[in-house]
């Protein structure tokens, strides 16, 4: 039976000294091991941290609500035109149009993910401080395991920085990355500073570029 | 003046999100949300079903691919059901299945695989 033993009231040390006996069992003494909260904690007050200031030095600004507008307008403008059925005689200039306004929503994400600039250069700085003085200095060495065996180059994302040959151990940099994955999105998002969804892709405007360079060169 | 616009603004906020979710828990009450509501209630879905699951596997010690397959089932195609058959949300009118089922996916992902292996080494030690 493991338990901590503070269910019958003794403390660990009584427990231990005793032999193990604990309500007149023999338990086998273990301790919660909140190592990974505690990394998940720290992610989450640097990443509210970055959020304030983000939104003392951006978020608020006139000018970055106009541009949010903007992009939120320009995207259903867009989907809009992508839906509309036109004749063929109509279709050259609906293309203009849809090219027009693809150029427009281009621009205005630009002044979105421009506005940011400076603060995201501050905070990668602090963010790769921070990784450096915890994994140095405060979370050494093994913190968790993984409840699977890594395969691949997964194995090596989560047994980063480790000295160990135990696959399924987990350090501090795996933890950090995971909580930074998991936690900036939803902090963002739960406080309404996520960025507007837009509907530019960088995947199909490059898809697009790659054509178009085809279509000359055939 | 603006810690009030401010304040107002926060308050609106607020009101749209619960209202978002009053809307979003009415059975068959799709045609009610438009393409960024229903992309939000995917997303949230997502987040709480992989945390849920993530720390209940990880409390009673569920080892190996399973759990993978576990959240497969139920944090990718979990939201899918309740969309489609809940709130009767045809999908082609939100973006396309591939929209619905990658939303909010790789955070989601990193919640739940933090969560299993937090609740795990927590009671592994």
């Amino acid at each position: 039976v493991k338990a901590t033993g503070r269910k019958c009231g003794k403390t660990k040390e009584a427990v231990a000294a005793g032999g193990g006996e604990c309500c007149g069992r023999t338990v086998e003494m273990t301790e919660l091991n909140v190592a990974p909260l505690g990394v998940v904690a720290i992610v989450m007050i640097m990443t509210l941290a970055v959020e304030g200031i983000s939104y003392a030095a951006v978020y608020r600004e006139e000018s970055y609500q106009r541009n949010v507008a903007r992009v939120k307008e320009l995207t259903a403008k867009v989907r809009k035109e992508k839906e509309a059925i036109v004749s063929i005689d109509k279709r050259k200039t609906h293309e203009k149009k849809l090219a027009r306004l693809e150029e427009d929503l281009k621009v205005a994400n630009a002044a979105v993910s421009g506005a940011k600039f400076r603060i995201n250069i501050m905070v990668s700085l602090s963010y790769m401080v921070a990784y450096y003085y915890l994994n140095n200095f405060l979370y050494r060495g093994v913190i968790g395991r993984v409840p699977f065996v890594p395969m691949g180059p997964v194995r090596g994302f989560v047994g980063r920085g480790l000295k160990t040959d135990d696959a399924r151990a987990v350090g501090f940099a795996f933890i950090y990355a995971l909580s930074s994955m998991a936690l900036k999105v939803n902090v963002q998002k739960a406080l309404g500073f996520a960025p507007p969804r837009s509907g530019f892709s960088a995947w199909e405007e490059s898809k697009k570029r790659s054509e178009q360079y085809a279509e000359k060169f055939a | 003046m603006d810690s009030r616009k401010q304040r107002s603004k926060s308050g609106e906020a607020e009101t749209a999100s619960r209202a978002l979710w009053a809307r979003a828990t009415k059975y068959r009450n799709g045609k009610d949300l438009d393409t960024d509501d229903v992309l939000d209630v995917t997303h949230w879905m997502r987040q709480v079903t992989g945390l849920i699951l993530g720390l209940v596997l990880g409390f009673t010690r569920t080892q190996g691919m399973i759990g993978f397959v576990a959240y497969g089932l139920c944090a990718v195609l979990l939201p899918l059901a309740y969309l489609k058959h809940v709130l009767d949300i045809n999908d082609e009118e939100h973006g396309g299945a591939y929209q619905l089922m990658t939303e909010g996916l790789m955070p989601s992902l990193a919640l739940y695989v933090l969560a299993w292996t937090s609740a795990y080494s927590a009671v592994s030690a």
